[in-house]
């Protein structure tokens, strides 16, 4: 898969996993902060795409330290993502 | 007429017929399924909370029946976040999500965010957290709503200075049904006229339709 491809799956897994019910896919930005500022996710979300990433890709993060790293936006996920399938 | 005594200030009741505003109608329920009323009683009443969306049904209900019971008042104006308290009794405690989180394990599967609605006090921490509420809080689950027992906790509650203000009343859903009745209490009211006594809370439910 593409990164511009994944990049507009997660977005849409991200609003139906999160039930970002007030939020398009296409509203987020690419490289939008997602925890904190931004769409102000919390911890509870960050342990659903936890989840997300290891039953919809296979991937778990083996080091918790590098969670705020690779979730820190869309384009880092879509890249941990790429890197990691690759390995 | 009641001067420095517990008073009723106003309140808020939701069930399978709608939602009200003390004995004001603001939203006849036409809907065959909760969610979709919800949802509908979300947008009416204007609140721009995106969180709602990711509630269990039982915090929902709560969620929405506080906004109606707390409609046009600003309990901050006249207290510190401190002294306002929320107590709430529950007959179903957290059932409803209980059971889809059991179907997930069955299926070998999890979800954190279902899973913290597992505990049917999450509901009073939705209200805290959206109105900023930090006072004592506590929900009770028992096979019927004691309306005397509530009373006596609160009253305890004045009485010690714990709280000034407390947001309750009863809050419950299962699958099949759902009501939900909360109301305010001022420790000190100069201007409601209706004492907050078990007898008066009785009477406003027996003014409820379908309470039982």
């Amino acid at each position: 898969m593409e990164l511009e491809e994944l990049k507009q799956k997660l977005k849409q897994q991200i609003v139906t996993q999160l039930k970002l019910n007030e939020v398009k896919p296409e509203e987020i930005g690419d490289d939008e902060q997602l925890f904190g500022k931004g769409l102000g996710l919390d911890s509870i979300d960050a342990l659903e795409l936890v989840v997300l990433l290891e039953e919809e890709y296979g991937l778990k993060i083996n080091h918790s330290e590098d969670g705020p790293k690779i979730f820190y936006s869309v384009s880092t996920i879509a890249n941990f993502i790429l890197e990691n399938k690759k390995a | 007429m009641n001067s420095h005594a517990p008073c009723i200030v106003q309140s808020g009741f939701i069930n399978n017929i709608g939602a009200f505003f003390n004995d004001e109608l603001l939203l006849k329920n036409d809907s065959n399924d909760f969610e979709t009323f919800a949802s509908t009683l979300y947008k009416q009443l204007d609140v721009k909370y995106p969180k709602f969306y990711k509630m269990d049904n039982l915090c929902k209900l709560g969620f929405l029946v506080s906004e109606i019971a707390l409609k046009n008042l600003d309990l901050h104006q006249k207290y510190t976040a401190d002294k306002i308290g929320i107590h709430i009794i529950n007959t179903n405690s957290s059932i409803d999500t209980d059971i889809k989180y059991q179907k997930l394990i069955d299926q070998g599967t999890a979800s954190p965010a279902i899973f913290v609605y597992t505990l049917p006090n999450i509901v009073i921490g939705e209200i805290s957290i959206k109105n900023n509420f930090k006072g004592e809080n506590l929900l009770m689950v028992s096979e019927n709503y004691d309306i005397e027992l509530q009373y006596n906790y609160i009253n305890s509650l004045f009485k010690s200075n714990c709280i000034d203000v407390c947001i309750c009343g009863f809050v419950d859903y299962t699958e099949t049904t759902y009501k939900a009745f909360l109301f305010i209490v001022e420790k000190n009211n100069l201007d409601s006229f209706l004492s907050y006594t078990p007898t008066h809370i009785t009477h406003l439910i027996k003014e409820k339709k379908s309470w039982n």
